[in-house]
């Protein structure tokens, strides 16, 4: 090829190159735009995950209160029960007790102190006084028969007093049951509290799960998008590459012919710098320069 | 003593031994009885004695007669009221604490 023709192609290789990079710049700024909004979308995407993660924290922390609290009402409750069969024994105990305290007291008709008195006395007069025979006798079968009533006395005395401690007992037991029914309401009802704020913040979670699951979604479709430009660039830059190794001998070819051509003027301009030395015997710098450079001087 | 505690045993052991007490302190008695009318007799034989013998043989019987005298009037704070006009009385006292005492310890 001729330097015009040789021009001529890399005029037209150029003008490729510059078209291709035009459309570089143009699919780069698409690109741009979509960097930008997929940052939007990862950053929002990615704060409502943090946002999650901190609810769900709370969550854990809502439920280890709830559970903690499910698990003392549980005792409680259990507590509760084992109280109230208690309360339920002791009611019946006490009416057993009563019973028995009635049959005693039928029985021996005295109280204890009375009954000892009267045996003490009687005593005295069976060991010490000189009576009859006869006497002795049923002295004999009297002090025994007030002993064995004396007994009776006393264990009559030990159930009247295991009623009134029972009924202690049961007073406090029915006292504990109340405020163990009150503890109960409030740890239920603290409980419950937890409880519905598990479920709300479970609520929240959901509704910032689908959000962030619309950013991840549109984050995919934007990556989707710009996959192709990625693509359509790598497709260009190679074109480029190609573009450029194919004017790269061109340019260098017409470089070469413009050097020789150079070379050429500058002979010439030699050539006529030393007829101007020889006939007018002086010459400019510039002159003597081209000359020095490029011509004989005889 | 806890009266509450007391058991038929107990009963007829302390009945053997009032009784035996009983029988012991009127044996003495009658003894004693028996004895105040030695004694009242021996001290009339010593007076009788000493206002009828002369000699040096009375400070003896003086003497003797203030021993028996001595034994009476302890006797005579033991026994009381009691002289041998009660002797009956006192046989019969121990009789009774002989019947008694067998019956209880027996029973």
């Amino acid at each position: 090829m001729n330097e015009r023709e040789l021009k001529k192609k890399a005029n037209s290789l150029r003008h490729e190159i510059d078209s291709r990079r035009k459309k570089l710049s143009d699919i780069f700024g698409k690109l741009r735009v979509h960097q930008s909004d997929s940052r939007e979308l990862k950053k929002k995407r990615d704060s409502l995950n943090d946002e999650i993660k901190e609810l769900s924290q709370k969550i854990k922390v809502y439920k280890g209160k709830r559970d903690k609290l499910n698990k003392a009402v549980g005792k409680l409750a259990s507590s509760r029960r084992k109280f109230m069969g208690d309360l339920k024994h002791l009611g019946g105990k006490q009416s057993d007790s009563r019973k028995i305290r009635t049959q005693l007291e039928n029985n021996v008709k005295n109280t204890e102190q009375l009954i000892e008195g009267v045996l003490k006395d009687k005593f005295s007069v069976f060991v010490s006084e000189e009576i009859s025979l006869r006497d002795e006798k049923r002295l004999f079968d009297l002090i025994l028969d007030l002993s064995a009533k004396l007994i009776a006395a006393r264990d009559a005395s030990k159930i009247q007093e295991k009623i009134m401690e029972d009924f202690k007992d049961s007073e406090e037991l029915s006292s504990r049951l109340g405020s163990m029914g009150d503890e109960f309401s409030v740890l239920s009802e603290i409980s419950d509290e937890y409880h519905k704020k598990v479920i709300e913040t479970y609520e929240e979670i959901r509704k910032k799960k689908t959000l962030s699951s619309e950013s991840h979604s549109k984050l995919k479709e934007k990556y989707g998008e710009m996959d192709p430009l990625r693509k359509q660039i790598a497709g260009i830059k190679e074109e480029i590459v190609k573009l450029q190794e194919e004017i790269t001998p061109i340019n260098e070819e017409l470089e070469d012919i413009r050097r020789k051509r150079e070379e050429k003027k500058k002979l010439e301009l030699a050539k006529e710098a030393t007829e101007k030395l020889k006939t007018l015997k002086r010459v400019s710098l510039a002159d003597l320069k081209l000359i020095l450079d490029h011509g004989k001087i005889d | 003593m806890d009266y509450a505690e007391i058991k038929p045993k107990f009963l007829k052991e302390k009945l053997v031994e009032k009784h035996t007490n009983f029988l012991s302190d009127y044996k003495k008695k009658l003894k004693d009885i028996k004895r105040l009318g030695v004694l009242e007799e021996k001290i009339d034989q010593l007076a009788h004695w000493i206002d009828n013998i002369e000699g040096d043989k009375t400070p003896d019987l003086i003497s003797e007669k203030y021993s028996a005298e001595d034994e009476l009037s302890k006797i005579g704070d033991f026994l009381g009221s009691l002289s041998h006009k009660n002797t009956a009385e006192i046989t019969q006292k121990i009789s009774e604490h002989e019947i008694a005492l067998e019956y209880w310890e027996k029973k």
